[in-house]
């Protein structure tokens, strides 16, 4: 069984070549390249995924979304039956409440570790909000350098949520209604994804490793057909309160054969250059777990603001996926 | 065709034809650009070559051995002076490690924690290179909010910046070197709120007085002046006022009768300041920078400012706030110095808030100051 795919050659290449390829080897072709920055520059708060869905919808003609809020693709019928997920959401907020002078509080949303230093990470840096009326900039507010001098300053620990608040230029709690925005309107850092090194073949964003695996299933499965079988791509809801996107989605598809489920990771600490890194993992699907096969993408500076992915290493996993839905074990 | 329509008639075919009459407008206009150009303190280039394309055509800037900015207009004694710096703060490149990555100091007075694990820019001979700053090496258990480490009089930051090379060759070869100044990539951003004055970008400080002085500039008819004023775009303040320095000992023998230094009024109008000083609310005016860390306003020049705003209907608030500012290198020579601000919120951060209207009264009080002259 064998997939067609429009790129021919590429899969050629990566057919021949099992071992991870040379960093170097495969630049990345501009439509992924221009995936990964658009994925990477959109912010999708983990139980607020709609608008990133809508997104997928459009860019993955023949996808529907399910109950859970997954966009699904499934092409193709019979066995076996493969199943790739990428989780779509990232660890966000929402506003918790508005003050008399105009200024929005802050609610974490999701239930990952994200460790000490995530929420200082806003301090002081521009945010969007994403109200009823549309995205509304704003920033989390921070004490003034100079106004801190004279004042006993200590070895502080890092700033909480308790004293995050959202500037949006409202003086009132009127202002803020006026822009569309209340409370749980969902809230996250200004993306500008940052490219570096030499040619930009670095990426650096929030959440980029997901972003940019999810980047590369969305580009295998535009551009790939089914020769037999069935390849179901999920992007999945709400991977940050315990995958039930996930579980939703192989509840349902309890027909996917056994060792054939694959999950998109962040490889926190993989070296960039090698490589999807694949270990053995499991997901909640109804009453059981099955079993899945987590591939990473590596990243350098996981958790953080600028969380960076090699885009050959993208590329690699595109290859890969594309592969391996059409049936390459 | 009744007036109305040919009116609407106009507006339709030529809504240029409006631009340039609202001063808010003017004033965003003229502050983006400003803002959007880079100028880490020492290496001001680019928004010195802004602000000279943005001078009125008549003027006849000169740009001198300090890299300030000089424009006179009139003639005659005494002279009075208007500065604002151009310069931001940032980092500089101390060394290139090994591993590609650049070890930083800072350039100016900030939060070392709002750059860290941030987009950032190296400033090199041959234009700005996407790096970022990286995180801390270690978290452990119970992290400080502060990535450096204190010793004395020294800091050692705790992050550096990595421009994705892996080695120090690597990294030289995209043109970086020791010295190289390191900013983050910024923005204008109108914040949609309230009135929908106020924005938010990094570098306000001191961009914002830059704008006044260019907004005055252009509205003054220089033939009508009857004695001198002397407008200084100045660089390196946040250095240690470097530049006002070297220019205040050029003119201290011309014996200026006063300097204005335009800087800001950092404002504890914000969510999270102690508002026993320094509390001049956004949008309410300039604000008359009475007392700082380095000048107090002689009491009588302070009452002719407000009674001069008062006479043109201009907004100014009055109040004490931090910091210092480029006209107190002036004192030493015997001028007196009238620091005016604009109130400014998040001081020194990567999103600083201010509010348009101030800028448009400062730089209406500094047109009506000149025309007094």
């Amino acid at each position: 069984m064998r997939w067609l795919r429009a790129d021919a050659a590429a899969l050629c290449v990566a057919a021949l070549a099992p071992a991870p390829l040379a960093a170097q080897a495969l630049p990345p072709s501009p439509s992924l390249e221009s995936l990964v920055v658009r994925l990477t520059a959109m912010s999708a708060v983990t139980g607020f995924e709609d608008a990133m869905a809508d997104s997928l919808l459009a860019l993955l003609p023949g996808s529907t979304r399910d109950r859970a809020g997954n966009v699904v693709l499934s092409r193709g019928s019979g066995e076996p039956v493969r199943v790739a997920l990428c989780p779509m959401d990232e660890v966000g907020y929402v506003v918790g409440a508005v003050t008399p002078e105009g200024y929005l509080t802050l609610r974490r949303v999701g239930s990952t570790a994200v460790g000490p230093l995530y929420d200082q990470f806003l301090e002081g840096q521009r945010v969007t909000v994403f109200g009823r009326r549309g995205a509304v900039p704003g920033m989390v507010g921070v004490r003034s350098t100079h106004l801190t001098r004279g004042r006993p300053a200590g070895d502080d620990a890092p700033f909480a949520l308790d004293h995050a608040y959202v500037d949006v230029g409202a003086t009132s709690p009127g202002g803020v209604t006026t822009l569309g925005i209340e409370v749980l309107a969902p809230v996250t850092r200004a993306k500008a994804p940052q490219r570096y090194g030499a040619g930009g073949r670095l990426l650096a964003a929030p959440w980029a490793a997901q972003r940019a695996a999810c980047a590369a299933l969305l580009s295998a499965a535009r551009g790939t057909t089914p020769a037999g079988g069935t390849a179901v791509v999920v992007f999945t809801a709400r991977r940050h309160f315990n995958q039930d996107g996930a579980a939703f989605a192989l509840w349902e598809r309890a027909d996917a054969t056994a060792g054939q489920i694959v999950l998109l990771g962040n490889g926190a600490g993989e070296a960039l250059g090698s490589g999807p890194v694949t270990t053995a993992d499991s997901l909640n699907a109804g009453r059981s777990r099955r079993g899945v096969q987590l591939w990473s993408l590596p990243a350098r500076f996981a958790r953080t603001p600028v969380e960076t992915v090699l885009l050959s290493d993208v590329r690699q996993l595109e290859y890969r996926l594309a592969s391996w839905l059409g049936g390459a074990r | 065709m009744s007036r109305r329509l040919a009116l609407a008639a106009l507006l339709a075919a030529a809504p240029c034809a409006l631009q340039g009459q609202n001063p808010v407008t003017d004033a965003a206009d003229v502050l983006r650009q400003l803002v959007e150009s880079y100028g880490p303190s020492g290496a001001e280039g680019p928004v010195r070559e802004t602000i000279l394309r943005l001078l009125p055509a008549w003027a006849s800037p000169r740009v001198d051995t300090a890299g300030n900015i000089r424009i006179r207009i009139g003639q005659g004694q005494p002279l009075i002076v208007f500065v604002a710096h151009m310069d931001e703060i940032g980092f500089r490149v101390t060394a290139i490690r090994d591993d590609g990555q650049l070890t930083l100091a800072t350039l100016g007075g900030f939060m070392p924690s709002l750059f860290e694990a941030e987009p950032a820019l190296v400033h090199t001979a041959t234009g700005p290179v996407p790096a970022v700053f990286t995180p801390r090496d270690t978290v452990g258990p119970d992290p400080r909010r502060t990535p450096a480490v204190r010793q004395g009089a020294r800091t050692t930051l705790q992050f550096r910046v990595d421009p994705g090379t892996g080695s120090s060759g690597g990294t030289e070869a995209l043109g970086i070197r020791v010295g190289d100044a390191v900013t983050m990539p910024k923005r204008y951003v109108p914040l949609l709120g309230g009135a929908g004055t106020r924005a938010t970008a990094r570098s306000f400080d001191d961009r914002v007085g830059c704008a006044a002085q260019i907004l005055a500039l252009r509205r003054i008819d220089p033939r009508r002046m009857r004695r001198g004023v002397e407008f200084i775009f100045a660089t390196r303040e946040e250095s240690g006022l470097l530049g006002a320095r070297a220019a205040a000992a050029e003119l201290a023998g011309e014996r200026p009768a006063r300097v204005y230094a335009l800087d800001t009024f950092v404002s504890a109008d914000g969510p999270l300041e102690v508002r026993t000083f320094a509390y001049a609310p956004l949008g309410r005016g300039a604000v008359a920078r009475a007392v700082d860390n380095s000048s107090v306003t002689p009491p009588a020049l302070l009452d002719s400012l407000v009674a001069l705003a008062q006479q043109r209907g201009i907004a100014l608030q009055v109040g004490t706030t931090n910091g210092g500012n480029d006209g107190s290198t002036f004192t030493r020579w015997g001028v007196p110095n009238v620091p005016i601000g604009w109130p400014l919120r998040y001081s020194h951060s990567p999103a600083e808030v201010i509010d348009l209207r101030d800028l448009v009264s400062m730089a209406d009080l500094v047109t009506a100051i000149v025309e007094r002259w």
